[in-house]
């Protein structure tokens, strides 16, 4: 199967990741300096957490913005290797289309979770060790 | 004289009637009026200051005006009136004073003192006295210059520490009320008086001078002394005005800020709050910054949970291959010796031939074998590839920052809680001094100190005025005697009239530093035994006056000690009052608010011991910060002749009971 280059998000999920760091990251111009997160931060932890949780993504209802090219976002194949390793990808997906879906639904996720509480429930996401 | 009831009716917080029974046995003499700040102490003491003198004292011994006066409930229901009445003995004969105002009749609702109509009646022993005798009479009882020293505001106390700084303003005026009290002023007015004799009369001699050869000179440097005179005066006179009106501008401020008191406190308050959030919010912000270095990394610790099972799996698997090819290898030799048997039938000990049998079962050995070995076979190639994977998933590593972040997260919230409790406090705080301008407060200390500034200037200017005033009468004083020892002058009517006001003046001068003297000494005397019994300091030798009847304390090696506690200036306090007092008059109630302030637990013991003994009749008008029923009253249950409680009904209204 044939790993694409570039993978992304749909463009409402993009538009979701784009609000999600705005609220993340301090919304005040501070003089010294401070830590700010990146797409690719949440994006690798969407990932991440929807491998944890053995899910298993749809398809994604739209096309791909291919926003962030592949060789930086998964540096050393952590990601890809895990995938392969669990055998969770379906057989006529490549493995980072499956990487693709488990952000778009993670991030999605993320974001209903942060409208409804205004924050992220990060207890559950970190504390269950299982 | 000794108190025997007192009848208020709408006084300040005292709404209708209200009776006061004073204790009349001579060692049961104490009452106890117990009564919050708020309440009325001091209006109750004002009550007794105004039956007697007609006048209510505030802060800074200002007048309170009359309509201040009326009970402001009663007035807004439009009773304007308002009255004392006194019932006390003196000398064996009883007396009935009763002072009352109204609002006159014409006027609607009144705003100034002569809005008001003040009627009052004297009896003694049941006889009508005439009205202009009345303030005559209530004077030969108890001198209105003496009240100052038996109606008595504790707060006060503090201000007799300033009759230890010479050419304090302050200090002049306290050491002026105390010479009134003791009499000193009849001697100064003879003194004032001759003074200005002897000035009238300097003026005809040096006008008589004029005529006189030999003195012609004198004149008109006596002339153009006396002009100068005139110009020093009108600059004392000008500067002391001045002095006057920046004096009463700082008094304005402090009573404005004294009332501002909680506010200012409350604002300090705010401040600390404030400060406690910034810190809070500085570290939320700071936690904020280490969560999210934290999650940056986060997805490879969840990640990291994920893979370690499989991890396990994977290196099971691989154990399997490797042992199975371990496996492999022993089944192969195995065959590899067996088959050398049946290419070579021999035995290799006795070279004998092996039997059929035997070959037989050895060729069966090597098809089990072989087929065991068979199902071992392993590709190598798998084992790489688990390898492969096992290396790539161990370089996925944690650092607990999973953990790490639910911490901040529970530490964050508690920080949360934190804010928002001191906000809700900031609020209740500010909804309290609402309405309040703390600038204000502030711009109004700033102006304070400019104006303290100002008046220790003007002092300062008064004090070298004074100075050249008084070198400029001694110049005038020499150039007068030089005029009457010319020849043209002796024997005149005008320096005949010169020397005998000069003497007489002297005399004055002499008889008012000998009358202060013994005054001070009295005062001295009198102030150290109280001293003695007060102090908790049993090696201090005893007490120092000072040309302006300031006390200080004298140690053990006869030094004045320098720097002196609260308490002590306190206690220093009392015992002046107490040596006026004796001083001023042999007998008489005293009223004492809020007197023990300051004291800690044994100095107030000592005061409470004391204070029966230091009138015939002692009214103590205090809080229970000051006087704790249950632990200090045992120091002299058995001189309460009477207790007295202020109840609060409104913050308008209060009523004095009787308690046990």
């Amino acid at each position: 199967m044939n790993e694409p280059d570039r993978i992304g998000l749909t463009p409402l999920v993009a538009e979701q990741l784009d609000e999600l760091l705005s609220e993340l990251n301090p919304n005040i111009e501070s003089t010294k300096e401070t830590v700010k997160l990146i797409k690719f931060d949440i994006y690798r932890l969407a990932v991440s957490l929807g491998l944890k949780e053995r899910k298993s993504p749809p398809e994604l209802k739209e096309k791909s913005n291919s926003a962030f090219r592949v060789g930086e976002l998964d540096r050393d194949k952590a990601l890809f290797t895990v995938v392969e390793c669990l055998e969770c990808c379906p057989n006529d997906t490549s493995i980072y289309r499956y990487i693709e879906r488990l952000a778009e639904q993670g991030i999605q996720e993320f974001y209903q979770e942060y409208q409804q509480r205004g924050e992220l429930p990060l207890t559950e996401y970190f504390s269950d060790k299982s | 004289m000794k108190l025997k009831e007192l009848v208020i009716h709408n006084f300040m917080p005292y709404k209708g009637e209200q009776t006061i029974e004073f204790p009349q046995h001579e060692t049961q003499n104490v009452m106890l009026l117990f009564g919050d700040n708020m309440r009325g102490k001091t209006s109750f003491l004002n009550s007794i200051r105004w039956g007697f003198y007609g006048v209510a004292l505030g802060r800074h011994l200002r007048l309170i005006p009359r309509v201040n006066l009326v009970n402001s409930i009663a007035a807004a229901e439009g009773d304007w009136s308002m009255s004392i009445k006194l019932l006390f003995n003196h000398e064996g004969r009883e007396y009935e004073l009763r002072r009352i105002v109204d609002k006159k009749n014409h006027v609607a609702v009144p705003k100034i003192d002569s809005d008001f109509e003040e009627t009052i009646g004297l009896k003694i022993d049941g006889q009508v006295i005439a009205g202009d005798q009345i303030s005559n009479e209530i004077n030969q009882v108890s001198p209105e210059e003496i009240s100052r020293f038996f109606l008595f505001d504790g707060e006060l106390l503090q201000e007799y520490e300033n009759l230890l700084v010479e050419q304090n303003e302050q200090g002049e005026k306290i050491k002026e009320h105390i010479e009134q009290a003791l009499g000193v002023p009849a001697l100064i007015n003879g003194r004032d008086e001759f003074t200005s004799l002897l000035k009238d009369a300097r003026r005809t001699q040096t006008r008589d001078a004029k005529n006189s050869s030999d003195a012609k000179m004198y004149a008109e440097q006596q002339r153009v002394n006396e002009t100068k005179q005139l110009t020093l005066e009108k600059d004392i006179k000008d500067l002391e005005t001045q002095q006057r009106d920046v004096q009463k501008q700082i008094d304005d401020i402090e009573d404005e800020l004294k009332n501002t008191e909680a506010v200012q406190r409350k604002k300090n308050e705010i401040d600390v709050l404030i400060g406690k959030r910034d810190t809070i919010e500085d570290q939320l912000a700071y936690d904020a910054d280490e969560q999210r270095s934290l999650f940056q990394n986060a997805w490879k610790d969840v990640l990291f949970q994920s893979v370690q099972p499989l991890m396990s799996t994977l290196k099971s698997k691989r154990d399997s291959l490797l042992q199975a090819a371990q496996a492999k290898v022993v089944l192969d030799a195995k065959i590899s010796d067996l088959q050398k048997s049946l290419d070579s039938p021999f035995c290799p000990t006795c070279t004998q031939p092996i039997p059929k049998e035997e070959m037989d079962g050895i060729t069966l050995r090597i098809k089990e074998l072989k087929a065991e070995s068979e199902l071992s076979i392993v590709n190598m190639d798998d084992v790489t590839s688990l390898n492969s994977q096992i290396d790539k998933l161990s370089k996925i590593t944690s650092s607990n920052e999973g953990q790490r972040i639910c911490e901040l997260a529970a530490k964050q919230r508690r920080m949360q809680v934190s804010i928002i409790k001191i906000e809700t406090e900031l609020d209740e705080i500010e909804q309290e001094i609402q309405g309040f301008d703390t600038d204000l407060i502030t711009r109004q200390r700033e102006k304070k100190d400019r104006l303290s500034n100002q008046l220790f200037k003007l002092n300062s200017d008064i004090k070298d005025s004074k100075e050249q005033l008084k070198k400029l009468l001694e110049t005038q004083a020499h150039i007068s005697t030089l005029i009457s020892k010319s020849s043209g002058s002796k024997g005149q009517a005008s320096t005949i009239r010169v020397n005998l006001y000069e003497g007489l003046e002297s005399l004055f001068k002499q008889s008012i530093d000998d009358l202060r003297d013994a005054l001070r000494k009295d005062v001295a005397n009198y102030a150290s035994e109280a001293f003695a019994e007060l102090t908790t300091e049993k090696t201090y030798s005893g007490l120092e006056i000072n040309s302006n009847y300031g006390l200080s304390i004298i140690d053990q090696t006869g030094n004045v000690l320098k720097e002196r506690s609260a308490g002590a200036e306190q206690i220093v306090a009392l015992s002046l009052i107490d040596g006026l007092n004796k001083t001023a008059r042999k007998t008489g109630p005293i009223v004492m608010d809020t007197p023990l302030g300051r004291l800690d637990p044994k100095h107030r013991s000592n005061v409470l011991k004391y204070l029966p003994k230091m009138a015939d009749q002692v009214v103590l008008l205090v809080h229970e910060g000051e006087i704790d029923p249950t632990r200090d009253l045992s120091n002299f249950a058995a001189r309460i002749g009477a207790r007295y409680q202020i109840k609060r009904i409104s913050a308008t209204e209060s009523r004095i009971e009787r308690s046990n």
